[in-house]
């Protein structure tokens, strides 16, 4: 077409005059795709970015090669256990996002397989998430980022119920500090509701008083936006992980898709490292894969662009804040980016403290290593925030770090999520793109694949779903009596394993059996928070250590401390 | 459950605070300990170097603790094993979780700390780098390799001269392992002298003063670390990045007095040692309890932990027979020159008082450490950071202080 030409002309010559960069420049459907070569992953990025400014441009494939550039290296196939098995629908991607599809997706009367590349679920942005149901305010208007967002946020307190995991709105408090700041909160404010956040509130100093004590004096006006959430996500995945199961969905862990096969232009097969099952549903829920597994099906039409995002989190004995915390300068600061990015003072519902994550873009998906730089952007950026406008408090002291950690975001150039069947491959459903406010938005994402879902094969539904899902005991919740009783029955709950978070090992031993069970020490910490407090499994590593070797019937050597060869002891001593 | 002295803790400090709390005639004394067994941290120290001073005796930590373990057996101190404090209030009722007595509350008289300390993590000391497995504590991998049977790695960087980290230098080494160096950030060694040369020299170990980690590499296991110089303000020298291939990286980067049942208790903590602010007799800020050994303050040798929690064991049976009066408001010690922390922190005029003190900075020629009130004076050949100096000071000379007392290190 004409006007594709055109237009890629002109993508062509914002990309050399913005970022001095020749790129080859095709447009076709609404797709931008660059291709030759560039200086740097950072004028690739840019180059990306400038493509999908363009209106019309509905997402962008960015195939400029740079110095550096990672090579994508596919698993090889080990097995074929899983050949010959038939299901209605595979989804790919073990995240937070893949497990409230797959839950969602069991309310009809559909077989359903998900296929997670890892050991464990949640294992890349969920459980490198800040933990935080987003208020709908720090998305775009307009966008289906805000949509799910907005949506999702509401359906929390639901299924939170429902799944029986930690959830608390703990709100988002913007306070001003000076009276040309408090000329900021209205608008605030009518930002807040024009992005469906429910009555967002001015408060005085008294309200002030009564969600975040201890302000310093000269603060007197702030808006609370109340619906902001924190939840418990480690447990968030293994409740959506039991719930899917026990409504008769299969989850393969340690399983990778390597391929497609299409007939007619619809979805026929999968081909995974542990075999080739058949499947005429395929839900994309691949995260930082999205795009390869889009590729794999013949629907290439966006390129996944990691942002990387460290978060340092401080020991419990360090609450500052109750909320999620920010003052106007601030909070205005990160509304001018219209990426993902900035970070903030975030409450867990454990009670460490974070700061964070902060946004890098990167050029490898796997980059999890942790920055000087970030750790200190954050500290620097909150810390002197926190002694300014909580004076009463204990001073934030670097000491009390407890650890860092970093995640790379599955943004596309277009920063918005896609979620819909692919327009090219019947069979293909798009949940891609899929970044922060991910978590926010699961529910609702999961809610609207269940919509195409049923337009679109007219399912019956599973009259035996059921909803609901009981966590397990923790020693730790309990008062004093029924710690008493549950020793009583079962001595190993008086045998405390993790001094530093309580848990005892009957946890520990419960956390490595069953469809879910942990397969190393960091999946029993994320399921039994054993080696999540301040001595950082000082403590409890080498007794872990022990417990999985003898519940796993393994020599302690082979333990993992996560995936693959994550070994954490080399050999017996002479 | 009542005891007369409940002690918490079965390290060096708590046994030896439980067996002089019942020789001085408490009656009914309860340790607790979460483990299985008696000793605390000394079970996996299979070192020798214990007990010089106390008993004169060149003891291994297992040799050491079982010394106090037999001395305790032949009390009627009853020892509760398995058993874990989670709570301990401000009027001395102790939780516990336990298999055997599932939860537990004992109302005790008197109450002495003997929880000792931990190891500083990564976190804490913000090393930037991946996540993978191969990064431990020096006393973590000194558990998994003296207790469990397990060498932790088979080619290992070092960071931090803490003496756990110096005594593994040569535990590895010893268990075929090779360990490439050991990286100190300050100017200065942390551990003692001895060990320097016994663990490092005589086995051609490197010690890298003013360098640190800056950098961890590998996805699954370590796979290599950068050191950097520091400059004088500890910052990393821009160049002076140097990749040291290793597939393990011990911590010995400091000890954390361990005091968050002191907390719950009230008690207050001094932001030097990290421990309760103690008295000559060991006693807190909260009446009837005692504080004694690594919780207090990270000591250098267990003779000192044992002196400490010979005094506090001493006089919690004091305190629980109603026989520890105070009848004067207590004075303040505090730190002057060149003192970086000391060891007690008030003087209540009840007994001598024995000083511990850490040196700000080395002074490599001889010192005169001063306290004053009183004006004691006492000279040592040097002042050094990783070396502890102790000077007592009997009652008689104290009573007649109204002031604060002021300890110095000068240069002679």
């Amino acid at each position: 077409m004409q006007g594709d030409r055109t237009l890629a002309r002109d993508i062509r010559g914002e990309i050399e005059k913005q970022v001095g960069e020749q790129a080859a420049v095709s447009v076709g459907e609404g797709i931008a795709r660059l291709s030759g070569r560039c200086s740097s992953h950072d004028t690739a990025v840019q180059a990306g970015f400038l493509a999908a400014g363009f209106d019309r441009i509905r997402e962008v494939v960015n195939d400029l090669v740079f110095p550096g550039k990672m090579r994508f290296k596919p698993r090889r196939r080990i097995s074929e256990e899983l050949t010959g098995k038939e299901f209605d629908v595979v989804i790919v991607g073990g995240g937070v996002i893949g497990l409230a599809v797959a839950r969602e997706l069991s309310q009809f009367d559909l077989s359903i397989a998900l296929f997670e590349r890892h050991n464990d679920l949640g294992m890349d942005q969920t459980s490198h998430s800040c933990a935080m149901i987003h208020p709908a305010i720090q998305a775009e208007y307009g966008t289906l980022r805000w949509e799910m967002n907005y949506r999702g946020n509401a359906m929390w307190d639901e299924t939170a119920r429902q799944l029986d995991v930690d959830f608390r709105r703990v709100g988002t408090l913007i306070v001003a500090e000076t009276q040309e700041e408090e000329k900021l909160l209205p608008y605030v404010l009518d930002m807040a509701a024009k992005h469906n956040d429910p009555e967002p509130k001015l408060l005085d100093r008294e309200g002030l008083d009564r969600v975040e004590p201890g302000l310093v004096p000269h603060v007197t006006k702030g808006v609370l936006i109340w619906n902001t959430g924190i939840i418990s996500v480690f447990e968030l995945v293994i409740a959506y992980a039991e719930n899917a199961l026990s409504n008769g969905v299969s989850i393969f862990l340690d399983t990778s898709v390597l391929g497609i096969h299409t007939e007619d232009s619809a979805v026929r097969a999968v081909d995974t490292d542990r075999g080739t099952v058949r499947a005429r549903i395929l839900i994309n829920a691949a995260g930082l894969y999205a795009d390869r597994i889009a590729e794999y099906a013949g629907d290439r039409f966006f390129t996944i662009h990691p942002r990387k995002g460290e978060t340092i989190i401080f020991d419990k004995s360090y609450q500052p804040v109750r909320t999620v915390f920010a003052p106007v300068s601030m909070a205005a600061e990160s509304r001018e980016s219209k990426h993902s990015k900035g970070g903030g003072i975030i409450p867990t519902t454990d009670g460490n403290l974070q700061f964070g994550p902060t946004a890098f873009e990167v050029c490898d998906r796997e980059d999890v290593a942790t920055t000087a730089e970030g750790c200190d952007s954050l500290y620097t950026r909150f810390a002197p925030l926190l002694e300014r406008l909580k004076p009463e408090y204990e001073k934030p002291d670097r000491g009390k770090i407890i650890t860092q950690f970093a995640g790379c975001r599955a943004a596309t150039y277009k920063e918005d999520f896609i979620i819909e069947p692919s327009r090219k491959v019947r069979g293909l459903v798009h949940a891609a793109g899929i970044q922060s406010p991910g978590l926010a938005s699961a529910p609702a994402i999961a809610e609207r694949i269940r919509e195409i879902a049923r337009d679109e094969w007219l399912p019956s539904p599973n009259e035996d779903f059921d909803p609901v899902r009981k966590r397990q005991v923790r020693l730790a919740e309990l008062q004093l009596d029924d710690q008493d009783k549950l020793i009583r029955d079962d001595q190993l709950y008086g045998h405390i394993v993790c001094r530093c978070e309580d848990t005892s090992e009957a946890e520990v031993v419960r956390a490595l059996h069953g469809p879910l069970a942990a397969r190393s020490v960091d999946g029993v910490k994320r399921r039994t928070r054993a080696g999540q407090g301040r001595c950082q499994g000082g403590f409890c590593m080498p007794r872990i250590v022990e417990i999985i070797s003898r519940e796993m019937d393994t020599a302690r050597h082979h333990v993992v401390k996560s995936d693959g060869r994550s070994y954490i002891l080399s050999k017996r001593t002479k | 459950m009542e005891a007369d002295v409940a002690v918490i803790g079965s390290g060096p400090a708590g046994l030896t605070a439980a067996i002089h709390a019942r020789r001085s005639g408490a009656s009914r004394v309860v340790l607790l300990e979460r483990e299985e067994e008696l000793g605390g941290i000394l079970k996996q120290c299979i070192h020798n170097g214990f007990g010089l001073e106390q008993f004169k005796q060149d003891y291994t930590g297992p040799e050491y603790a079982e010394r106090l373990i037999n001395e305790l057996q032949h009390t009627d101190v009853q020892c509760l094993l398995n058993t874990l404090v989670t709570d301990l209030s401000p009027d001395r009722i102790i939780t516990t979780l336990s298999p055997q007595h599932g939860a537990l509350q004992i109302k005790a008289r008197s109450i002495v700390l003997a929880m000792g300390c931990r190891e500083r993590t990564r976190g804490s000391i913000g090393i930037p780098g991946t996540r993978p497995a191969g990064i431990f504590a020096a006393g973590v991998a000194q558990r998994f390799v003296n207790i469990d049977g397990y060498l932790p790695g088979r080619q290992a960087v070092i960071l931090g001269s803490g003496d756990i980290g110096l005594i593994m230098a040569r535990r590895l080494t010893l268990e075929g392992a090779s360990v490439i160096g050991v990286y100190e950030i300050m100017s200065y060694p942390g551990g003692l002298k001895r060990n320097i040369v016994q663990c490092l020299n005589d086995f051609g170990i490197p010690l890298h003063l003013s360098h640190t980690v800056t950098d961890i590499r590998g996805r699954e296991r370590v796979e290599a670390v950068v050191v950097s110089r520091v400059d004088d303000a500890l910052n990393p020298v821009p160049g002076s990045q140097q990749v040291i291939q290793c597939d393990t990286l011990l911590l010995s980067v400091g000890l954390i007095p361990e005091n968050e049942l002191s907390r719950k208790a009230g008690i207050e903590l001094s932001p030097d040692t990290g421990g309760p602010l103690t008295r000559e007799t060991m006693e807190t800020s909260v009446p009837g309890v005692f504080a004694c050994g690594n919780v207090s303050t990270v000591f250098d040798l267990v003779d000192y932990v044992a002196q400490t929690g010979e005094a506090a064991g001493r006089c919690a049976a004091r305190y629980a027979a109603g026989d520890l009066h105070q009848s004067r408001q207590p004075v303040d010690i505090v730190a002057g020159q060149n003192v970086r922390l000391l060891f007690p922190q008030r003087y209540g005029f009840q007994d001598d008082l024995v000083l511990f003190i850490r040196a700000a900075e080395p002074v490599e020629n001889p010192v005169t450490v001063e306290v004053k009130p009183p004006g004691s004076k006492i000279t040592r050949p040097y002042a050094r950071p990783n070396e502890m100096l102790r000077v007592k000071v009997p009652m008689s000379k104290l009573t007649e202080i109204r002031q604060p007392i002021r300890v110095s290190i000068r240069e002679k």
